[in-house]
């Protein structure tokens, strides 16, 4: 029974790294670029959440929807500041661009908010459902964190597979200037793009801060890792896989807590990250990039 | 017969690589123009630079009158100039059917008449017909080639740019690919093709102009090139 509940708890906790690890993917799928302040927009929607719910005293639906609208522009005004600029500079200039706009992101919270832990309220207010006579226990916070990633999860891939929108944005992610050809604006798809992925992380930040309510401005930094490493372990640039990804990790991190050691939990994810990339090296579900003559 | 697409004094440059260096063409509404030349003379360049996927450096462009230079690339279509790209370029994760969507992703006339088109275009190219549910990275060349100007005719264009569309192919398929480029001529689109293989393309063109390190060479009647020595010797096989 114990290991069902550690399961359980991998299970909830691996979704809110897939809901994270869809908007690296989705990122990189159709920019190529690595947003590591994709961590950090997490820790933002936790704020605003935080500000609209206990310092304004408003309604948890109130909180979570300001901080999807503040994360949603958020991050389409950070890739058209920081990043749409350097379209076509090496990647590396982007990539620590984006690791200074992550710093940048810390930083202004602390500024804002100041150091001092805030006690975040749960959104989710029903009681824990006990299952085989009361032997399983599943938080309320548990349950919705699963059935909110489920819901995300179909509705995402129902889009991206879908309706024409999806199809512009596979067709945008295989090739910039075929799609252009189509007519298909690639700005305004990047900018979409980003504005999913960081509706996307203003969830997973208040279902994050529901489970574990301590809100710091450096509390979106290591799920923003592990959802980077959930989305390169499933194939990065593939939705399926960040999803996979993200709900693997979640088990492992909980199950090696559980029955290894807490300590070295960490160390185990990411040792099994660098063993699934030496047997497969685009990961779980990349796909190998082929051209056909 | 007016003039459908103009080029004038089009420089571009490709990073430090002054690549078109000034060449100026028209295509007549109705006409196959060819652009012939060895690989490296600039005809790819100037195919994109038309579709503005590269900035111009310098030099007008302008299709039905209207100056194009300056566009958004992903605003040209919509004008109805369209381009086949070199190497097909297909969304190769998306079914056949899907980017044939994709090419009538601009339009707006309705699902009706899309649906229409699907019908036009299974008809000209049956073989996409058997395999529109089919992922497009499983096509072969041809078929791919097939699709990808399947692709451009639906966004019903007045003009067709197709770069290298022989390449790669058997000869049996490049009869096929010629023998469809020209059908699609014959139904009204305009058509400027960009060949390395300027027999073929000397063969259904109008007219032609030879292009040599960025710059023309020659021009003129398609038929007259064909014979003439030094086209001959240099891009005919003797």
């Amino acid at each position: 029974m114990q290991f069902l509940s550690y399961l359980v708890n991998g299970i909830s906790l691996g979704s809110i790294y897939a809901v994270i690890a869809l908007g690296y993917t989705m990122v990189y799928g159709i920019a190529r670029m690595l947003n590591f302040a994709h961590g950090d927009v997490i820790m933002v929607g936790g704020y605003i959440a935080y500000t609209v719910m206990t310092t304004m005293g408003m309604p948890a639906l109130a909180g979570i929807g300001a901080a999807v609208l503040v994360c949603t522009l958020l991050g389409v005004t950070i890739e058209r500041v920081a990043y749409k600029p350097l379209r076509e500079a090496p990647s590396l200039a982007v990539l620590i661009t984006a690791i200074g706009m992550s710093y940048l992101l810390q930083n202004l919270a602390l500024l804002i908010f100041g150091s001092a832990p805030k006690s975040f309220s749960s959104v989710v207010s029903f009681q824990p459902l006990r299952l085989l006579g009361g032997q399983l226990i599943i938080t309320g916070e548990t349950l919705t964190t699963i059935l909110v990633s489920a819901v995300i999860m179909v509705a995402l891939t129902l889009f991206v597979n879908k309706t024409k929108v999806g199809h512009a944005m596979q067709a945008v992610s295989e090739d910039k200037g075929a799609a252009q050809l189509m007519g298909i604006n690639v700005n305004a798809t990047i900018s979409l793009t980003f504005a999913i992925g960081s509706a996307l992380a203003a969830v997973a930040g208040v279902l994050l801060c529901s489970a574990y309510p301590t809100l710091i401005p450096t509390t979106g930094a290591m799920p923003g890792i592990k959802a980077f490493v959930a989305a390169v372990f499933g194939g990065i640039g593939s939705i399926p896989g960040a999803m996979l990804g993200g709900v693997l990790l979640g088990i492992i991190q909980s199950l090696s807590t559980a029955y290894i050691s807490s300590q070295m939990a960490d160390a185990i994810v990411f040792g099994v990250l660098i063993v699934v990339l030496l047997v497969k090296p685009t990961g779980i579900l990349g796909r190998q990039t082929r051209e056909k003559v | 017969m007016g003039v459908m697409l103009s080029v004038k004094d089009l420089v571009v440059n490709y990073g430090a690589i002054n690549a078109i260096k000034g060449i100026s063409f028209d295509v007549n509404e109705g006409e196959i123009v060819t652009l012939i030349g060895a690989n490296g003379a600039g005809k790819t360049t100037t195919l994109h630079a038309i579709s503005r996927l590269l900035k111009p450096k310098q030099g007008d462009i302008s299709f039905c009158g209207q100056p194009i230079s300056q566009m958004e690339a992903h605003k040209i279509i919509g004008l109805g100039l369209t381009q086949v790209p070199e190497g097909r370029r297909v969304f190769s994760q998306l079914t056949v059917q899907q980017n044939l969507a994709l090419g009538a992703y601009t339009r707006k006339d309705g699902a009706d008449a899309v649906a229409a088109d699907y019908e036009m275009v299974f008809e000209r190219l049956p073989r996409l017909k058997e395999r529109r549910r089919q992922i497009a990275g499983t096509l072969s060349g041809g078929e791919q080639q097939m699709l990808a100007i399947g692709r451009a005719l639906m966004c019903k264009p007045k003009m067709m740019l197709l770069d290298e569309p022989s390449m790669g192919l058997s000869p049996l398929l490049v009869q096929e690919i010629f023998r469809i480029i020209h059908d699609v001529n014959k139904s009204g689109v305009t058509v400027l093709l960009v060949e390395q293989n300027a027999k073929m393309a000397l063969e259904i063109a109008n007219r032609a102009y030879v292009l040599e390190t960025g710059t023309i060479v020659m021009s003129g009647d398609a038929h007259e090139l064909a014979n003439n020595d030094s086209v001959r010797k240099a891009y005919l096989g003797g």
